[in-house]
C-alpha cells in the first residue's frame, strides 16, 4: 500500500509528538496529531504530547486498557509519568538517554532502574520501540483504516547520537513496523518547522553567509548545532556544519533546583518533606518558574503543597519563590554571563561510580555554548577562535521563556563584539513545543519536492583503531593508530569509501576493533592515518566487532579484508567488510556497531 | 419562607454555579448566611429530581408543575427502592462525577469540600485554597472552553435589544414588560461554555470512585 501521509515523530526524551502531511495534496501543511493515551488508570484523553514514559501494572491492577487492547498490562503516557512519582520502581524515564549512553548493553533488560522481581526489566531499545507502538496505535485510532507502518516515516534523533544510538533507534522503529522510514536530526527538523511557518518568506529573512546556531533546551537534554547558509546556482544552500555533543541537562534540573530552594524553606520552618511530596514541590516548581519568569514585576509566586491526606486544609504547605531566587538560581545558575574563553567545568568522577546516566556535570548552558562554539572553530570556513553564529533558532520547551532568550542572545552578542562580529539576531516564530515533529514532517514533503533542503550528512568522521605491531610490553598499552573510515559529512548516496589498508580477519571468530569518533576533525579523508591526536578532538565508541561466516572458507583461515563505509538511505551509518579475495560476486559482510559496553580487561 | 422553583439548568451550568457559590460562601460572609437561611427552610433535597436535558422555556402552568412533582415523588420511591447506587450509571451523573474526580485528582476539590474548615484559621484556609484553585483551573480550562456573555466591563450601562437572549441575560431591580430596548447597568458578564472535552472512561471504569484511596508500601 503506498504512503497517504507524511509523519514526522518527535521520539523525545521527556515527550514524544506527532504531526502528519498529506501527499499529493495541493498545498498540505504539517499538522499535529493528538495523541489518546491513558491520563488515569481508566480514563483516556487526546493530548499533543505523549510523555515519554512506560509504566508497569501490578496483577491486582488488572488490565491498563485502551480502545484497541483491552488486555494491556503497560501503559505509556501521562498516566505513567504520574504514576513515575507515586511507584518508581516500575516506571520508566528517560530510555532515550539510556539509548545513547555508551557505558552500558543497550539492548540488555536495565529499565526500570530498581525495578522489583516481579516486573520482566526491558531494555532501552524495547522502551524506545514501546513509544513508537503506542505512536503507532493511536495514529491507526485517530485516521481509522490507515496503518503508521504504510506511512512515510521521518523520526528525529538529537545531532548528537552517534551512529550506534542512530542504528539502536532505527531497530526499535522497525520493530515497530516502520519500514518507509528516514533519520533526522532534531535541530534540522526545528529549522525546517521554521522555515515552513515563514510560508516562504524565509528567503528575506535569511541571507548568504548566515551561521544559525540551533540551541536546543528541553526538558531533559540541550543540544547545539549550527547550519550554514550558502548558495548555489543561484538558490539558497543550507548545509548543517557542527553538532554539539550530548549534554543531559534541560527543565527538570531547572525545577528540581527551585524545588529545593522551597523545600529548605519548609524544612527550616519545622515541616517535613518526604520524597513523593519534593516530587510535587517540583511540579508545583515549574509553575511559580513560568509565572515568574514572564512577568519580572511580579516579586514572589508561592508553591503550593497539597497535603498527602484527604485532610486538605491544614496540611498544605506554602512556600514562596521570591524573583530574586529565579535570578540566583535560574538565570544566574543556568544562564550565568560568561566570558566566552568560559569552558564547561567537569569534576573528576570520584572512583567507580554508580551505573547511571552520565548527567552534566556543569549546568551553565552558557558555558556548555561557549565550549560547543569553540570546539567548532573553523567549522563552515570561518576563521577565528569560535565559531561565529548570525542568527540564533531556539527550540525546546525551556527556551519559551522570553527572559532566558535575552539572556542568551545578551551572552552570544557580547562575545561576538569582542571577536569584532555583528550580534546574532533570533529567527522568531518557532513553535518550541511542536516544532521537532512538524518540521519532520515538512522534510518528508521537501524530499519528495522541491523545497529547500538542509544538507548534513554524518555529523562525526569515523576511525579504526589498530594497534602497532610493536614487541609487547607488560603493564603498557601498544600504541593505537586511528585510521579514519568514514568522513565528516558523508551523504546519503554517495559512492562507499573504501579503507586503504587491508585488515587480517580470522573465518568464523569474532573480531573486534577498538572505534573512535570525532564531531569536529572535518578534513580527514577515508584511510588517513593519526598516530596521536587531542584527547578532546576524538572520544572513544564502543567497538565494532567483525564475524566473516566460514562460508566457502576454512575454519580458522585469516581473510585479508577491506572496510567500506557509506551512508544508508534511512540515513545511518552503513560499515561492511569487503574481502581482497571473494570467493563469489560482490561478496560483503555488514559489520555491527557494538553497543555493549566495553568490558574492563581482567 | 418558600423557595421559587426555577427550571434545573443543564450540568455545565451547574457545574459553574456550585464553583460561584462555593467561593461566595467561603469569602462572602453576608451570602452565606442567606444561603443558609434558604438551605434551612428547604424541607428536604430531592435527589430523584434528575434535571432535564433542555430546561423549559416558557414558565409551565400550575398543572403541570403539579403532575411533575408527582413524578418526581415517584422517582424518589424508586430510587429508595433501588438502593443508594442508583442515578450513578445514568449517563448525565457519569459526565458529573468524571468531571469532579479530575477536580478532585488535579485540585482536591472533593478533600476541601468534605473537610469541615472552620476550625483552621485563614493562612491554613489560604494554602489549601491555593492548591485547589490552581489545580481546579487547569483542570477545568482544558476540559471546559468558558467565554462571557456580555463582553461589556462589568459596572458599565448596556442597552439590550427587544429580543435579548432571556436564557442567557437575566433582568434584575425594576423589571417590567418592555417591548422596546431595555437600557441597564451591567452587574455580572455571565459566563458560557463553549465547548467541553471529558476524558473517555476505559471499559471497566468505575464512575463512582473519584479519587483512589492510597497506600503507601
Amino acid at each position: 500500500m503506498s504512503a497517504r501521509a507524511v509523519v514526522g515523530i518527535d521520539l523525545g526524551t521527556t515527550h514524544c509528538a506527532l504531526a502528519r502531511a498529506e501527499l499529493d495534496a495541493e498545498g498540505a501543511v504539517a499538522k499535529k496529531v493528538e495523541l489518546l493515551q491513558l491520563v488515569g488508570p481508566s480514563s483516556l484523553e487526546r493530548r499533543d504530547l505523549l510523555p515519554s514514559f512506560l509504566y508497569f501494572g501490578t496483577p491486582n491492577e488488572g488490565a491498563l486498557p485502551l480502545p484497541w487492547d483491552e488486555e494491556r498490562t503497560f501503559a505509556v503516557g501521562e498516566f505513567a509519568r504520574a504514576r513515575g512519582v507515586e511507584a518508581p520502581g516500575r516506571v520508566i524515564a528517560s530510555a532515550k538517554s539510556w539509548l545513547c549512553h555508551p557505558g552500558v548493553d543497550r539492548r540488555s533488560g536495565l529499565l526500570p532502574q530498581g525495578a522489583p522481581e516481579d516486573i520482566e526489566t526491558i531494555s532501552p531499545v524495547e522502551a524506545s520501540y514501546r513509544y513508537l507502538d503506542h505512536l503507532s496505535e493511536a495514529y491507526a485510532h485517530a485516521f481509522p483504516g490507515e496503518s503508521l507502518g504504510d506511512q512515510d516515516i521521518v523520526l528525529t534523533v538529537p545531532a548528537s547520537f552517534d551512529a550506534a544510538a542512530r542504528d539502536l533507534t532505527v531497530e526499535a522503529a522497525l520493530a515497530a513496523g516502520l519500514e518507509n522510514l528516514t533519520l533526522l536530526e532534531e535541530p534540522q527538523a526545528a529549522l525546517y518547522s521554521w522555515i515552513a511557518s515563514r510560508h516562504g518568506t524565509f528567503r528575506s529573512d535569511l541571507r548568504v553567509g548566515d551561521v544559525i546556531v540551533v540551541i536546543d533546551v528541553g526538558g531533559g537534554t540541550t543540544d547545539f548545532s549550527a547550519i550554514a547558509v550558502g548558495e548555489a546556482e543561484g538558490s539558497f544552500e543550507l548545509t548543517r556544519i557542527a553538532v554539539g555533543d550530548h549534554i543531559l541537562l534541560g527543565g527538570d534540573n531547572m525545577d528540581l533546583a527551585l524545588a529545593h530552594i522551597a523545600r529548605q524553606k519548609l524544612v527550616a520552618a519545622g515541616k517535613e518533606i518526604d520524597r513523593m511530596q519534593l516530587a510535587g514541590l517540583t511540579y508545583a516548581a515549574r509553575t511559580a518558574k513560568e509565572r515568574l519568569l514572564a512577568d519580572p514585576s511580579l516579586a514572589t509566586a508561592p508553591i503550593a503543597l497539597a497535603a498527602r491526606g484527604s485532610q486538605l486544609v491544614g496540611g498544605s504547605l506554602r512556600a514562596d519563590v521570591t524573583q530574586e531566587e529565579i535570578e540566583r538560581t535560574l538565570i544566574e545558575g543556568f544562564f550565568p554571563v560568561v566570558a566566552k574563553s568560559a569552558r564547561p567545568v567537569s569534576r573528576a568522577r570520584a572512583g567507580l561510580t554508580q551505573l547511571g546516566l552520565p548527567y552534566a556535570q556543569d549546568p551553565a548552558v552558557t558555558r556548555q555554548l561557549a565550549g560547543f562554539l569553540a570546539r567548532q572553530a573553523g567549522a563552515g570556513g570561518q576563521t577565528g577562535s569560535m565559531l561565529h553564529p548570525t542568527a540564533i533558532l531556539f527550540n525546546g520547551g525551556v527556551m519559551k521563556s522570553a527572559r532566558l532568550q535575552k539572556r542568551l542572545v545578551d551572552v552570544l552578542g557580547t562575545w561576538m563584539d569582542e571577536e569584532g562580529h555583528p550580534k546574532p539576531r533570533v529567527l522568531e516564530g518557532a513553535d518550541l513545543d511542536l516544532g521537532v515533529a512538524i518540521g519532520a514532517a515538512h522534510y518528508g514533503l521537501v524530499r519528495k519536492g522541491k523545497g529547500l533542503r538542509i544538507r548534513g550528512g554524518t555529523a562525526r568522521a569515523y576511525y579504526v583503531g589498530i594497534e602497532s605491531a610493536v614487541p609487547a610490553v607488560p603493564g603498557i598499552e601498544p600504541p593505537i593508530v586511528a585510521m579514519c573510515v568514514a568522513p565528516f559529512g558523508m551523504e546519503e548516496g554517495s559512492a562507499p569509501t573504501e579503507f586503504p589498508e587491508e585488515l587480517g580477519v580470522v573465518v568464523g571468530e569474532p573480531v573486534r576493533f577498538r572505534f573512535f569518533g570525532s564531531s569536529v576533525r572535518r578534513e580527514d579523508t577515508p584511510g588517513l592515518q593519526l598516530e596521536s591526536w587531542k584527547e578532546s578532538e576524538i572520544e572513544e565508541l564502543p567497538p565494532i566487532e567483525i564475524t566473516l561466516p566460514a562460508v566457502g572458507r576454512q575454519e580458522g583461515d585469516v581473510v585479508p579484508i577491506k572496510l567500506a563505509a557509506s551512508v544508508t538511505d534511512v540515513g545511518t551509518l552503513l560499515l561492511e567488510a569487503v574481502p581482497t579475495e571473494p570467493v563469489k560476486d560482490d561478496e560483503r559482510w555488514k559489520i555491527e556497531l557494538s553497543v555493549r559496553a566495553e568490558q574492563p580487561a581482567e | 419562607m418558600t423557595v421559587p422553583q426555577a427550571p434545573p439548568p443543564d450540568f455545565v451550568t451547574r457545574l459553574w454555579f456550585a464553583w460561584a457559590c462555593f467561593f461566595r460562601v467561603l469569602f462572602d460572609g453576608s451570602f452565606a448566611g442567606r444561603a443558609w437561611a434558604v438551605r434551612d427552610a428547604m424541607p428536604e433535597l430531592e435527589p430523584a429530581r434528575m434535571p432535564k436535558q433542555e430546561p423549559a422555556p416558557s414558565k409551565p402552568k400550575a398543572s403541570e408543575t403539579k403532575q411533575r412533582e408527582r413524578e418526581a415523588r415517584v422517582d424518589e420511591a424508586k430510587v429508595r427502592e433501588e438502593g443508594r447506587t442508583a442515578g450513578l450509571n445514568d449517563g448525565r451523573s457519569q459526565g458529573a462525577l468524571s468531571m469532579l474526580s479530575l477536580l478532585q485528582t488535579e485540585g482536591r476539590f472533593v478533600d476541601f469540600l468534605q473537610q469541615d474548615i472552620a476550625s483552621f484559621d485563614d493562612q491554613d484556609v489560604g494554602a489549601a485554597a491555593r492548591v485547589v484553585h490552581e489545580g481546579c483551573r487547569k483542570a477545568l480550562r482544558e476540559r471546559v472552553e468558558i467565554v462571557p456573555i456580555l463582553a461589556d466591563k462589568e459596572g458599565t450601562p448596556v442597552t439590550l435589544e427587544p429580543d435579548f437572549d432571556a436564557h442567557a441575560i437575566k433582568l434584575t431591580g425594576n423589571v417590567r414588560a418592555e417591548s422596546s430596548a431595555v437600557k441597564g447597568t451591567l452587574r455580572h458578564k455571565g459566563w458560557r461554555a463553549k465547548a467541553v472535552k471529558l476524558p473517555e472512561p476505559t471499559k471497566g471504569h468505575v464512575h463512582e470512585v473519584l479519587y483512589c484511596a492510597e497506600v503507601e508500601l
